[in-house]
């Protein structure tokens, strides 16, 4: 179990180097000299070398890449010329409330998610099963930004239910602010849940413990709660991690429609203000979150099937 | 006389498959062939110019005249929204088109050739596959600067490694058939071989997930320009419309209904034919 889990992580080394390597060519992408596009073309010649100077633009590029590499493993990703305040630190205060965004949406997800995906698999085949594939079909093709605007209008201008601006005061309060974003990213991610649990759940009900427990009298209240349902939540895990990134995309766009200072609306507002170094920042954070999911994700299997890691 | 197999070929099951069940295909088909119709025939469908302003006719309520309303420069928000298929259903296009054929090849170079190639092409699968992608494509575009042709490059340059991951799976199954032994064994050159025999038949999941894609991309091509990235106004684009209209909600609601809608029934259509395709894969093989 130690050697499996030693080994899952030494294995995502070399993933992590790549990604360190995508997020410094980055800046190399944009056309001309990165010094003047994060200056504006109006920067006088001696600021412009100072900059570059500054950004190391004028070393080859592998010295370019190990300083950027040294670091970043520092915590070291400069100054941002907007906030006027070290980037590391503007962008990770705002990884919290990205986090419980998270979080929160997955939790409900798993709420819309389970009974439906069990009605569908119990009826399997019916005209309820055919009805709920078809609305979360529909689910799936709501653009986030679309669906957030909408869900924003009914219920916080037309039905004034919940709050559609800011992170609230903490607390209770903060999670009564960020029920309305997480509500739109659990609809966009509860179709990809439904659908999985759907075919193991009725694999489950057709399973031969499940026909032994009908045998024994169980009652079908204790089987779906104590059986079934716990069986058939292990593919909750394997779908939110591999879809960890499609969540982190919606993310950033519910952050950015409800108002809400996360890493994702951070990372849209510093598009416009040029911000080069917090967009870095922040795509290499999003892409460790995923490292990291995969991992937890890998590693909770293991825990609850020991057959897993046996088997490697 | 000539004999008549008794099993059908796949190639003539296509078609028989088409007449036999598979309902969500056949919607799928007809929904994207009405779409891509009306987007062809935009000027034909629409009875207002998408461009033109009409201060006076202004945030008008749905009515025969403008089925969607109208927005805030009084244009018909129907005429737009027919208009805009042409430049989603393009991103969705393009979006699919150079990626399915960039990543089919290297992914049936990598499962055939096999060795470092291979080795090599994991890696960077891996990577790329480790960033969110809407996260990506927005850095990447953040950077190239806004437009939809910085879009396309930033699709193509992520989107290759999800077929990659597909056909080479398939091209490492097939390589180990006979037939392509016998190929082997005739003397056949390794190109011949990979692009005759085995990329043939182990494209057809990389085209059942080109539907999902295309879905995908029309959702992050139309959150791109959006957020400003991709498609620059006055262009008829369905998520710059919704931008663009979005502070007027609250007087006017239809000006982000219609668009919205266009993009939920293009993504249905497209999984429809999707699922239909997969059970026509499934049945092949069968």
């Amino acid at each position: 179990m130690i050697r499996y889990v030693a080994m899952r992580i030494l294995q995502t080394l070399p993933v992590l180097l790549g990604i360190s390597i995508v997020v410094f060519f980055l800046v190399r992408l944009i056309p001309g000299d990165p010094a003047v596009a994060t200056l504006g073309s109006r920067a006088t010649p001696q600021l412009v070398a100072r900059v570059r100077d500054q950004l190391g633009l004028d070393l080859p590029l592998w010295q370019q890449y190990l300083a950027f590499l040294g670091n970043a493993l520092r915590g070291n990703f400069g100054i941002s010329f907007f906030y006027q305040q070290d980037v590391w630190t503007v962008t990770i205060a705002r990884l919290p409330i990205t986090l419980l965004l998270m979080g929160y949406t997955i939790v409900l997800a798993a709420v819309i998610a389970v009974p439906f995906a069990f009605l569908a698999a119990a009826r399997r085949g019916r005209l309820t099963d055919h009805a709920i594939r078809l609305l979360f079909t529909i689910g799936l093709g709501m653009p986030v930004f679309w669906s957030g605007i909408i869900l924003a209008y009914l219920f916080g201008v037309h039905w004034k239910l919940l709050p559609i601006a800011g992170p609230g005061d903490g607390g209770l309060d903060t999670l009564v602010h960020l029920t309305l974003p997480s509500l739109v990213l659990a609809i966009s991610i509860s179709p990809i849940l439904v659908r999985t649990m759907r075919s193991s759940i009725a694999e489950v009900l057709a399973s031969d413990y499940v026909t032994t427990g009908r045998a024994m009298g169980l009652s079908p209240q204790y089987l779906s709660l104590g059986y079934i349902l716990r069986n058939s939540l292990r593919p909750v895990i394997t779908v939110v991690t591999i879809n960890f990134g499609y969540l982190i995309g919606g993310t950033v766009i519910a952050e950015q429609i409800f108002s809400l200072a996360g890493v994702g609306s951070l990372l849209i507002g510093s598009i416009s203000t040029r911000d080069y170094a917090v967009i870095q920042l922040a795509t290499l954070i999003f892409a460790l979150l995923v490292v990291t999911a995969n991992l937890i994700g890998d590693l909770l299997y293991v825990v609850l099937d020991p057959r897993v890691a046996l088997h490697k | 006389m000539s004999i008549v197999p008794a099993e059908a070929s796949p190639r003539r099951t296509l078609p028989r498959w088409l007449l036999a069940g598979n309902w969500s295909l056949r919607l799928g088909v007809v929904g994207f062939a009405l779409i891509v119709l009306a987007a062809i025939f935009a000027p034909l469908v629409s009875s207002f110019d998408p461009v033109a302003l009409d201060l006076r006719n202004a945030l008008k309520a749905p009515s025969l005249v403008h089925p969607m309303g109208t927005d805030h420069l009084g244009r018909d928000v129907f005429s737009r929204v027919i208009y805009g298929a042409r430049v989603d259903l393009q991103i969705g296009a393009i979006g699919v088109a150079l990626p399915l054929i960039l990543g089919s090849v290297i992914g049936l170079a990598a499962g055939y050739l096999g060795g470092w190639v291979d080795a090599v092409v994991g890696r960077i699968v891996d990577i790329i596959i480790a960033f969110p992608f809407l996260v990506l494509v927005i850095a990447i575009v953040a950077m190239l600067g806004p437009g939809l042709i910085n879009l396309y490059i930033a699709l193509t340059a992520i989107s290759w490694v999800l077929y990659t991951r597909i056909v080479r799976a398939e091209a490492l199954a097939l390589k180990k058939r006979e037939y392509v032994l016998a190929a082997r064994n005739l003397g056949f050159g390794h190109l011949r071989i990979m692009f005759r025999h085995i990329l043939p038949n182990a494209i057809a999941p990389a085209f059942v997930f080109a539907m999902s894609d295309f879905a995908l991309d029309v959702q992050v091509g139309a959150t791109l320009s959006f957020f400003g990235l991709g498609a620059q106004p006055p262009t008829p684009e369905w998520g710059l419309m919704i931008a663009e209209t979005r502070s007027m909600m609250l007087t006017a609601p239809w000006v982000v209904v219609g668009p919205g809608l266009a993009i939920v029934v293009v993504s249905l259509v497209v999984s429809l034919i999707g699922d239909g395709l997969a059970d026509l894969v499934r049945g092949i093989d069968d």
